[in-house]
């Protein structure tokens, strides 16, 4: 026993060594991209922090933060959830055919009625007609993929109980055509649309207010669009999307400006995004309180998009409809909604069903 | 600072093993100390003078112990102080915010003063209590090092969580004790298995436990589910923070007390309390109900011996009435049992005496789990709606967790041990060096996963 004993210590306390050293010698990273956030960096060392235990709070974070091979090991635990049997991993399912979906079982009330009572009264407030499209998630439109049973509530009777209740809206529904849609509407690996999913959103809003619906074909610009599922679950093995482009014959010019600011671009699309993790801010550049895109469509429309990122793969489809489009996101933009309204058209209240009755941002809006 | 964190076992636990091996044996229990404190102060900064006066007043006190023996009413003096004193810091830093809240109920206007409970207090003011005691009996020799004494206050593996440690059981190991490397592979084989216990089992068990209670509609059998899982969790948690307490103190040459037993496979709660926390149920047995005359006066007195001990034991898991309602429970059974449970149990099959232990130790462990107590009653009550009995949420999560489930409740049997044991020597040469590896990969992986925390929408 004596040399195997000899193993065990040499095997324990190589491991926790050999990470100690790891540790010191690897450098530090400030972002996690497979997480998209900043990683706690060596703490600055005062006597006060020292003495108040706040120090042993920080260095705890940081020894957490940027332990070796972190995404290896995250992914290790996530195959051994998996190797028990289980099908849930942090609050995605690991669904047939490689799909992610995200769950989605819990409904805050009060915060629903708060969320219904501001868009009503937004929409009885301002002089224009305002429509609502509220994107049901993956777990109502590919149920087949997911284990039976699961753990959700009835979207289909909360998507009803919304429509209901938004008495001052206008009610774009759009559950049907993207379950009868041809192929998966959604990223396998995000929880977004994706370009085909939004162009059917495109198709359904036209479609209600019988407006002339533009053609569009697809083409791959990226492939392995690892999102925000495949960070969540840790199931970095499952292979990445591709991201589409909307393409047709027509040529209409745009100028985008994001937040307000002087520098105009001439695409929707940020190209270089496509070489960073989130691929997805290829459409609209990712996240901004405020985008003014004002286009060359024959056409003197106006739209106002309140939205959150499910808006920014929505924006190539809507630039041959209209002379101008608005896009506002409330977690970012606080200023008077209402105030932008004078040549607006169109308001097109435009969420995943998620964020829409959870979101808090909904205060801004006046 | 837990054993089962990263920062313990990659940089604290490296550390302290360079200084122990490069000490020179002079001052191995000068460094183990300071080690300690440092262990101790590492997140209560300012508690570690509490505890470092709590061990220098009972080292005083031991020592004039001793120096009266012959004088046994000047003797027990230094006792009485050390028991005053002992409680009293254990009584102001843990009770006082639970008087004053009970004060405020009768109708009295007192702010709580918002003490935060030193880790660990409980465990280590029985402790410093118990040694004058010992001395006092006879039982023990006085320290006469006062570094020797801090080091078995403030030994680090015994001293958030236990075991409690009686002096007289350490007292010669504090001058000499064996490092091998048999007993430091012994050590490791031990601690990996407390890890795993802690990391897989309790944490996962947790989780699920968590999930469960939070939902505001459950089904019967669902709300089993919780109940059980929060069995495992505790027993996990508590019985793997003993075995890497025990294994940690074998890798430095100490042999701790066992301190659980299979609690689980118990036939009633008198064998079921011989099994769990067994150094908490022997120290009030030793220190309290014996001294109050255990059950040598009549059958009256034994009965209010074994309230008074169980009411203790209950309000020192926590400073809360569902605690103190815990150890009552547990009186009332076991006292139930002692005068004519046991006599019909024994008449039963065995499943059944499983049957009503497991139930019994389940009620207990809802008493245990909510020190909110209306919570605690609506759960109750969901365990016995026998017309929501099953529900698709249940259907769910045993699907998820059925294979889990039954991995722990196999893991408190000794079906685990039995197996291990009756593997050849030759084989397990190579089979415990390969275990101890993956279990460190698994924890690893699971530990580093608990920090995994994904920011999904933007970067502020």
């Amino acid at each position: 026993m004596k040399k195997s004993d000899r193993a065990t210590n040499f095997i324990f306390v190589g491991f926790l060594f050999l990470f100690l050293l790891l540790h010191g010698i690897l450098p530090d990273k400030t972002f996690s991209d497979d997480e998209n956030r900043t990683l706690a960096v060596f703490p600055e060392i005062t006597l006060g922090e020292v003495l108040s235990g706040e120090t042993a709070r920080s260095l705890e974070k940081y020894v957490q933060d940027q332990f070796p091979f972190r995404s290896p090991f995250v992914a290790a635990r996530t195959a051994m959830e998996i190797l028990q049997g289980k099908r849930l991993v942090s609050g995605v399912y690991l669904a047939k055919q490689d799909t992610l979906i995200q769950q989605f079982n819990t409904l805050d009330e009060e915060r629903y009625q708060i969320n219904l009572r501001r868009i009503n009264d937004f929409a009885q407030q301002v002089d224009v007609p305002v429509d609502a499209l509220v994107i049901p998630s993956s777990v109502l439109i590919n149920e087949e993929l997911l284990p039976d049973p699961h753990d959700d509530l009835d979207q289909r009777a909360l998507l009803d109980r919304i429509q209901q209740d938004l008495t001052e809206v206008n009610w774009i529904e759009v559950t049907s055509a993207l379950s009868q849609a041809s192929e998966n509407p959604f990223y396998r690996t995000d929880h977004h649309l994706n370009a085909f999913g939004s162009y059917l959103t495109y198709q359904a809003y036209h479609n209600a207010l019988q407006l002339p619906v533009t053609e569009f074909t697809f083409e791959t610009v990226a492939s392995n669009f690892k999102g925000t599922l495949s960070s969540k679950s840790g199931a970095f093995w499952i292979k990445g999307d591709p991201i589409l482009k909307p393409v047709n014959e027509l040529e209409t010019t745009v100028c985008v400006r994001y937040d307000g600011q002087e520098e105009q671009f001439d695409s929707v699309y940020k190209e270089e995004n496509l070489n960073i993790k989130d691929k997805y801010t290829y459409y609209l550049d990712g996240n901004h309180a405020l985008v003014e895109i004002t286009t060359s469509a024959s056409n003197d429309e106006q739209l106002l998009v309140l939205t959150d990122s499910y808006g920014h793969s929505l924006a190539p489809f809507l630039i041959h409809d209209y002379a101008k489009i608005t896009f506002v996101d409330l977690r970012y933009y606080h200023g008077t909604v209402s105030e932008m309204l004078e040549e607006t058209d169109r308001v097109l209240i435009y969420y995943g069903i998620e964020s829409f009755v959870s979101d808090v941002n909904f205060a801004w809006l006046k | 600072m837990v054993f089962s964190s990263l920062e313990f076992l990659f940089f604290y636990f490296p550390m302290v093993l360079a200084v122990m091996k490069c000490s020179p044996l002079k001052y191995r229990n000068f460094c183990f100390f300071v080690l300690s404190l440092f262990f101790y102060g590492w997140s209560e900064p300012f508690y570690v003078v509490l505890m470092l006066l709590s061990t220098i007043v009972d080292y005083f006190n031991g020592r004039m112990v001793e120096k009266y023996a012959e004088n046994r009413k000047k003797a027990f003096r230094f006792v009485l102080f050390s028991i005053i004193f002992n409680l009293g810091l254990l009584g102001f830093f843990k009770y006082t915010d639970f008087i004053i809240g009970l004060l405020n109920q009768l109708g009295m206007n007192l702010t709580p003063l918002g003490i935060t409970l030193p880790v660990g207090i409980s465990f280590y003011s029985f402790q410093t209590m118990s040694y004058p005691i010992d001395v006092y009996r006879g039982q023990a020799k006085a320290q006469k090092s006062v570094i020797d004494f801090g080091t078995y206050v403030a030994m680090f593996p015994q001293l958030i969580a236990g075991p409690i440690v009686r002096y007289k059981d350490i007292a010669d190991q504090l001058q000499s004790r064996s490092e091998t490397s048999e007993k430091f592979a012994a050590g490791v084989r031990r601690f990996t298995v407390g890890l795993f216990k802690k990391v897989f089992f309790a944490n996962n068990a947790g989780a699920i436990f968590t999930t469960i209670s939070a939902l505001s509609q459950k089904s019967m059998l669902l709300s089993w589910m919780g109940l059980i899982a929060y069995a495992f969790q505790i027993y996990f948690d508590f019985s793997g923070y003993s075995d890497m307490a025990i294994g940690l103190g074998k890798m430095f040459g100490f042999e701790l007390l066992e301190n659980f037993n299979y609690p689980y496979i118990s036939q009633s709660i008198t064998e079921f309390w011989r099994r769990w926390h067994i150094s908490l149920g022997s120290w009030f047995r030793d220190y309290l109900y014996i001294p109050l005359g255990g059950n040598r006066h009549g059958t009256l007195q034994t009965l209010r011996n074994l309230l008074i001990v169980w009411f203790l034991t209950g309000l020192w898991h926590g400073a809360a009435l569902n605690f103190v309602l815990w150890g009552l429970y547990f009186g009332f059974l076991l006292i139930l049992e002692k005068l004519f449970v046991q006599r019909w149990l024994a008449r039963c099959p065995r499943g059944i005496r499983h049957f009503y232990a497991l139930f019994l130790i389940l009620i207990g462990w809802l008493i245990f789990a909510f020190d909110d107590l209306s919570l605690l009653s609506q759960y109750g009550r969901s365990l016995f709606q026998f017309q929501r009995w099953i529900d698709d949420s249940f259907l769910f999560m045993l699907r998820e967790n059925a294979l889990f489930l039954i991995l722990a409740g196999l893991a408190c049997t000794p079906l685990f041990k039995l197996f291990y044991d009756s593997i050849t020597p030759k084989i397990k040469q190579f089979l415990n060096p390969v275990l101890v590896l993956a279990s460190l990969l698994i924890c690893t992986a699971y530990l580093v996963e608990a920090s995994f925390n994904p920011f999904l929408y933007f970067r502020f």
